[in-house]
């Protein structure tokens, strides 16, 4: 099966890269062991709920970082949030951000939380496409008849 | 899921509303609390695979009113600490209070003081995320050990006779039956068992309750606390979390709650102990105490003496103890007593701050960051202290600590004083051993060793890590500590000259206090003289808890709450009374 050997390649090599790069780590590897055959669609649904909740948290941020008198707190705690989940799902990158991000909070540095709002939310598109990717792919390879490759 | 309350995989029945479930670890009831819906979904899945029953709540309101309709339903809970609806460590208190189930605290912050915070606040483990699968498989310890040690104090409700009578809802009850064992005698307490809120503490009015309550007191030996330190010097005191410490200490029957307690109070004494060198602070409040007790004044004075004579104890030490005995406000007293002026050195407010502190609840001055070798001298002065006096009650604040320590260190010091660096620690007076590794004396308190001084009173002081090993009492060169049996007095008065033993863990050691048989004979003397006062002498409930009293009594015993069990811990807890 040329087509489900390529595509496991693929697969291979691009969840490497993830990696590789920083986009994850291994906290989504123990994610991927977490699933099984009593919840086999475990990773695709922890990974969509980290979709919505991080928009809907980057909104929330953006509108708080808007005010004219800014609730530090409260964007602390956004930032909490999603340093939560982000680091719960593995996605590394996203993260570190929220990391510096809550610093900025601390100082009530206004445009360093802005800088960091901006780095959020492009860390948070770069690793949604990837896993995106990375569904699809392992999507054709079921459907092509194979076997999805185990992640180290 | 995500809504207020689901019921995960979980039966919705209870599967038992006592003991544990049959298959243990398998079944275990599980409720995790986070307002995080992913971090809800992994725990899930990952307590599912733990072969636990799970039940998911992202309000913690929902939780807790599942809790309270469903009592006895569930094992164990797991809590976010940030969650909108109720602060995390609301609901750990309101949890540990109303069920009384060990609760874990989660958080993706793992600072050092929102971990204290959760100990404080009773919490039986503190995971930083994210949190992995091994992390959750092990949770069933909290659970069975919570267990153990409330059958273990069931067991023993019945056999304290004074059980009745405590006069405060102190935590410290007694001491007690454990008298001549060996580190298990530690947890022997009848009462309630601890539970971390201070509140027992203060108000309630345990009455024996035998097999009612659940909260057993433990009482912190001095073997217990060297336990204790040890562990917590191999953690380093910042990574020292109460499920590593117990699991290093290895101690049957103990919680974690306990051990969180004890850290809880080490810390702050710790704290306190750096804070309070830095500053003058007032010696009032120790003084104050001592007022009370004229015999106890008398005595101490006598120690003062005996201790100032052999030059061992640092002036500053000295003169906060003697201020602390003599009920002087400040550091500065003259010393009446004492003949030998040049060790006391009114000049130092240091040290009474630190008698002061020690005994009571360190309020502000307690900083973060306790200098290690602060600590170590701390300790040793611990640890002297704690083995020395297991004197009923550390009555008000410091006074009677002061006084134990001072026995404890006129046994100990003899020697050892010499080579420690003698920094008045606030509570604890320097220990001559070489205690260096003190570290967490400041917890527990062992306090209910009693040292048989001359077979006399024993005075149990915290004891930190102990680092010599011999125990040999020195006190009037006996081989072996009493300890103070609280109870024997009826009203948790520290039986001195109970038959003493010996404290085989060589808390002694570090106290510096055995061993060396060269003590200094005249000194046992004196407490043989005094040996009737301390009778009675109470060593107030709390160091320096709240709840200081004061009586005019001499019966410290009395006063103190905990007898002897309050003594050690009031040492060492008043200081961490928060």
């Amino acid at each position: 099966m040329d087509a489900v050997s390529q595509l496991q390649r693929q697969f291979v090599e691009h969840a490497t890269s993830l990696y590789r790069e920083g986009y994850l780590d291994d906290q989504f590897t123990q994610l991927l062991k977490l699933q099984d055959e009593s919840n086999p669609d475990f990773v695709v649904e922890v990974v969509s709920l980290f979709f919505e909740d991080s928009e809907k948290l980057l909104n929330n941020l953006a509108t708080a970082l808007q005010q004219e008198s800014i609730d530090y707190k409260q964007v602390d705690a956004h930032v909490h949030q999603f340093k939560g989940s982000s680091s719960s799902i593995g996605a590394q990158r996203v993260k570190n951000v929220c990391v510096v991000f809550r610093n900025y909070c601390d100082e009530k540095n206004l445009d360093g939380c802005l800088v960091c709002l901006e780095q959020a939310k492009n860390e948070y598109l770069l690793v949604r496409n990837k896993l995106e990717a990375l569904f699809n792919l392992e999507q054709q390879i079921l459907q092509a008849g194979g076997s999805v490759p185990m992640m180290a | 899921m995500t809504t207020g309350s689901s019921f995960g995989s979980g039966s919705l029945g209870c599967k038992q509303e006592t003991g544990v479930p049959d298959q243990f670890p398998a079944g275990l009831r599980v409720l995790v609390v986070d307002d995080d819906v992913i971090c809800l979904k992994i725990l899930e899945q990952m307590l599912r695979r733990c072969s636990y029953h799970v039940t998911t709540c992202s309000q913690a309101t929902a939780a807790l009113n599942l809790l309270r309709e469903r009592k006895g339903c569930f094992d164990v809970v797991l809590s976010d600490v940030h969650m909108p609806d109720m602060d995390g460590f609301k609901l750990l208190e309101l949890v540990g209070l109303e069920m009384d189930l060990p609760v874990i605290m989660m958080s993706a912050d793992g600072r050092t003081n929102l971990v204290l915070r959760g100990i404080r606040h009773g919490a039986c483990d503190y995971l930083i995320k994210p949190i992995r699968e091994e992390q959750l498989k092990n949770i069933w310890q909290h659970v069975i050990r919570k267990k153990w040690n409330e059958n273990k104090e069931h067991e023993h409700s019945g056999s304290v006779d004074d059980k009745d009578r405590h006069k405060r809802g102190g935590d410290d009850n007694d001491y007690a039956s454990s008298v001549n064992e060996g580190g298990d005698g530690i947890l022997t307490s009848h009462k309630k068992k601890r539970h971390n809120n201070k509140e027992e503490d203060d108000g309630e009015l345990e009455t024996d309750e035998p097999g009612g309550s659940k909260k057993a007191r433990v009482v912190w030996s001095v073997e217990l606390h060297q336990q204790f330190v040890t562990a917590v010097n191999q953690l380093g005191i910042d990574k020292a979390v109460p499920k590593r410490i117990l699991e290093l200490m290895n101690v049957p029957g103990l919680t974690r709650e306990n051990v969180a307690s004890h850290l809880q109070k080490f810390r702050l004494y710790l704290k306190r102990l750096s804070g309070v060198a830095q500053q003058g602070g007032g010696p009032n409040s120790f003084c104050g105490s001592i007022d009370q007790n004229p015999k106890l004044a008398s005595y101490a004075r006598f120690e003062i003496q005996a201790l100032a004579a052999s030059g061992q104890i640092p002036p500053q030490t000295l003169v906060a103890l003697h201020a602390e005995l003599l009920g002087q406000p400040t550091a500065n007293v003259g010393m009446p007593v004492l003949d030998h002026q040049p060790l006391m050195q009114p000049s130092k407010c240091g040290p009474v701050d630190h008698v002061m502190s020690y005994g009571q609840t360190l309020p502000s001055n307690v900083t973060k960051q306790v200098p290690q070798p602060a600590i170590e001298d701390v300790h040793s002065g611990l640890g002297a202290w704690h083995s020395n006096n297991m004197v009923g009650g550390y009555g008000q604040l410091g006074g009677q600590n002061w006084h134990n320590m001072l026995l404890g260190m006129l046994q100990s010091q003899s020697h050892q004083l010499q080579k420690q660096s003698i920094t008045v620690q606030p509570s604890r007076l320097v220990v001559p051993s070489q205690s260096s590794n003190f570290q967490a004396v400041n917890n527990g308190v062992p306090v209910n060793q009693t040292t048989g001084f001359n077979n006399s009173t024993v005075i149990n002081y915290a004891v930190g890590q102990r680092t010599e090993r011999d125990v040999e009492n020195q006190i009037g060169g006996q081989s072996s500590v009493s300890n103070i049996s609280v109870k024997e007095m009826g009203e948790k008065q520290i039986s001195f000259g109970e038959s003493v033993h010996v404290l085989d863990q060589g808390s002694l050691r570090n106290l510096g206090f055995v061993g060396k048989k060269s003590s200094i004979p005249s000194r046992f003397a004196v407490y043989e003289a005094a040996e009737s006062l301390t009778h009675n002498l109470n060593y107030g409930d709390n160091n320096g808890e709240r709840r200081v009293k004061q009586e005019p009594n001499i019966e410290f015993l009395e006063n103190s709450k905990a007898g002897a069990h309050r003594v050690s811990q009031n040492d060492l807890m008043s200081v961490f009374s928060d």
